[in-house]
């Protein structure tokens, strides 16, 4: 029995960037139902059920994170915001409000299919009730259930905050997590706006697991929005 | 003629004095010189001194001269000798001639004397006006204006002045110069100078509006129209009564009304100069940008057509394909420029402050030159106790993008690039410096200019990186300057304050060793 292709849903008005989706997900195996507007974005979703959904934070009928809250209300595949540059906030609006992931305008192919990857990883995995004990991600590997940190065959000592922490970003491995997200994680909600810790910890873990923290391997950091482990190294 | 004229008519009673002692003067002169029988010389005599004091003192006392002369003569000269009465008619007829004589000097020397003393005042009015009209020549301001002639007018005329000039949609007034040492009652009432402005006429002193004895407004008129209210107090008014004091108050009022008005054509000239010169900068901006966005734009097109033919190798649709990709990346950083280049200038940039680790926002930008760097060294030198900053995470990466860029751009591609960063008293100090050429001597300031590209240089940019750059430090209230390094290359300096400590980072979970 072959696997079905994932089926992804796009949410945007533009005729020629649809084309430009169209073209490179159909290509790379990618069933897909397309929409034009929040509206028929909404319609398309229910009754498609789609496995991702790409959508545009700048539509003409009705705002994107207003579409992405709706989306949320029951559906759970992963949603990818497309925003412009300049519109941190928006970006974290949606991801605050359940967005999974974001592409900027323009990005290239290469990057949305590896978003798209990350993100259809997760919602598999999410699926899956237990995830396997050991993640990896380059030369850095974790063991959740025996709690230890490893960058190659060297084992690394955290402290329970720098643990917490890295195993959340590599349980999330490849998608970009807000602060507040990573705050409500790690210390708690009510530490959601302390960004401040989250930095000096991000700061100490960067010292610890990368060669040169000032040009990190895994741990980048997106301006603005938050971090991301990056996977595809 | 002018010696005999005194400048000021001497006190009456010296005037009487004088015109009586000449009667008795002649007496004198004409009973020792002819004595009493010479008739004619004596007349000649006393006629002499009536004409004296009529030249000298007027009306009054020549007629006094006259008649003393008249009773002197008859009493010393005509028979019977030392008596009033007089025999021989004929006599009277010269005691006529006589007065007569006295009253048309007299009259004629008092009109020359009037004539002279307009003439004088006048003088010296247009002296006053010529220096004040000197004065104001030079002065700049409309403030500066107002003081010369709240001073003129003081010394001239005694008159307390105040300038009220229009707002800038010239509908209302404000008070540029109040009078000095005023009273606050005494100061000038806007709703009367806002009349006076309104209706173009005075207003105060004995006109029908607004009537005082002291208090007068004058609307100050030019050639194309209003300029001013001139509020006008004096603490004399009988001065004011004068209608050469109002002339000349109306004189003074025109001096500074045209003073005023050419420092507001001034003023125009000047604007109209400033907005040409930004229309011509608009212009050839527009035509350097327009030829910075049509070039890649063009190859696309032509890249893109050129694929659609079906005559093509793989080789040649694969090199056509890579530069299309390129062109659309340097149209993507043109155009994000020109954004952000827009969007600081229109103010639209809200500064974001965030207690930030430097080394996170330098691995940020790190990360987003990865591709253009290809490879090139980037030392980075940031103490490891380097506290948390007040910045904002984008604008502080899109500045640091920037300069790396700007290195990448016009330096060797084997230099290597280096980052530092210093703590000082009162803000962050960092440093991004190259290996490359340098900047020219002269140029260090106009290099942060938009749309200034060394020597003109058709980089791979519009020249607007840098003035990006420090659009982004000022909206931090920072500071960014370039200096030659010692041994060759660039340093560019950021300076960004640091106020107040970040929230103490406790530690909300116990710290330990794992």
């Amino acid at each position: 029995m072959t696997e079905v292709p994932p089926l992804l849903l796009v949410v945007e008005d533009d005729t020629q960037m649809r084309k430009f989706l169209r073209a490179s997900l159909t290509s790379h195996g990618y069933r897909l139902v397309e929409a034009v507007n929040g509206a028929e974005g909404l319609t398309q979703a229910a009754s498609y059920n789609p496995d991702l959904i790409l959508l545009d934070l700048g539509l003409p009928d009705m705002d994107g994170l207003v579409v992405t809250q709706r989306l949320r209300e029951w559906a759970s595949a992963p949603i990818i915001v497309i925003s412009a540059r300049g519109q941190e906030n928006d970006k974290i609006h949606a991801l605050d409000s359940g967005a999974d992931d974001y592409l900027t305008k323009p990005f290239g192919t290469g990057e949305l299919l590896a978003r798209i990857r990350v993100a259809l990883r997760h919602s598999a995995r999410s699926r899956q009730e237990r995830s396997e004990p050991i993640l990896t991600v380059g030369e850095l590997s974790i063991d959740l259930d025996k709690r230890s940190v490893h960058v190659g065959e060297r084992e690394v000592h955290l402290t329970p905050i720098e643990y917490k922490l890295l195993a959340t970003l590599l349980k999330n491995a490849g998608k970009v997590l807000t602060h507040r997200q990573l705050l409500k994680e790690v210390w708690g909600p009510g530490y959601a706006n302390n960004t401040q810790y989250l930095r000096v910890y991000m700061v100490q873990l960067r010292h610890k697991l990368e060669q040169d923290a000032t040009r990190p391997r895994y741990l980048v950091t997106e301006p603005g929005v938050g971090y991301r482990l990056r996977s595809d190294t | 003629m002018k010696a005999l004229l005194p400048r000021r008519i001497p006190g009456p009673r010296l005037a009487y004095l004088a015109a009586g002692s000449s009667a008795l003067l002649a007496t004198a002169i004409s009973w020792a010189a002819f004595g009493p029988r010479k008739l004619a010389d004596a007349v000649m005599v006393y006629l002499l001194g009536i004409v004296l004091v009529s030249l000298r003192f007027g009306y009054g006392p020549s007629l006094l001269a006259a008649v003393l002369s008249v009773l002197c003569f008859d009493f010393f000269f005509i028979p019977p000798l030392y008596t009033f009465a007089i025999q021989d008619l004929s006599h009277v007829v010269t005691f006529g001639v006589m007065c007569l004589v006295a009253l048309v000097i007299s009259g004629l020397t008092e009109r020359v004397r009037a004539q002279a003393d307009a003439a004088e005042q006048r003088e010296q009015r247009t002296a006053a006006l010529y220096a004040l009209s000197r004065e104001l020549a030079a002065a700049k301001r409309v403030e500066d204006i107002a003081e010369i002639a709240a001073r003129h007018l003081f010394d001239a005329l005694g008159l307390h002045i105040g300038l009220l000039v229009p707002t800038s949609d010239r509908s209302k007034l404000s008070l540029l110069v109040a009078p000095k040492g005023d009273p606050a009652g005494d100061q000038p009432e806007e709703v009367v100078a806002q009349w006076v402005w309104d209706h173009e006429r005075p207003a105060g002193f004995d006109g029908d509006v607004f009537a005082s004895s002291l208090k007068g407004y004058l609307p100050l008129l030019a050639s194309r129209g209003r300029v001013a209210v001139l509020s006008v107090r004096t603490d004399q008014p009988a001065r004011l009564q004068i209608p050469e004091n109002r002339e000349y108050l109306a004189a003074f009022a025109n001096q500074i009304a045209s003073a005023i008005e050419r420092t507001e054509l001034a003023d125009e000239a000047q604007r109209a100069q400033l907005q040409m010169e930004t229309e011509q900068m608009r212009s050839s901006l527009l035509s350097s940008v327009s030829h910075d966005l049509r070039t890649p734009l063009a190859v696309v097109t032509g890249a893109a057509s050129s694929l659609l033919e079906d005559a093509i190798d793989v080789d040649t649709r694969r090199e056509l394909t890579e530069t299309i990709l390129q062109e659309a990346q340097r149209l993507n950083r043109l155009v994000r420029n020109l954004l952000d280049m827009t969007r600081l200038e229109a103010g639209a940039v809200l500064v974001n402050k965030e207690w930030l680790p430097l080394e996170e926002v330098v691995g940020a930008a790190l990360d987003r030159v990865e591709d253009v760097l290809a490879g090139r060294q980037v030392v980075t030198d940031l103490p490891a106790d380097l506290p948390l900053v007040p910045v904002d995470a984008v604008l502080v990466q899109q500045l640091l993008v920037n300069l790396l860029e700007n290195a990448l751009k016009y330096t060797p591609a084997e230099s290597p690039l280096e980052i530092r960063a210093r703590m000082h008293a009162g803000g962050v100090e960092m440093v991004v410096a190259d290996r490359g050429p340098g900047i020219p001597p002269g140029e260090e300031q106009r290099i942060f200019d938009k749309f200034y590209r060394i020597g003109g240089a058709r980089g791979g940019g519009v020249g607007l990186g840098l003035a990006i750059c420090k659009g982004i430090v000022r909206a931090h209230g920072g500071q960014i300057f370039v200096m030659n390094r010692p041994g060759g290359g660039a340093e560019f300096h950021i300076y960004l304050p640091v106020d107040g400590a970040p929230l103490a980072p406790e530690a909300p979970d116990p710290i330990e060793e794992m």
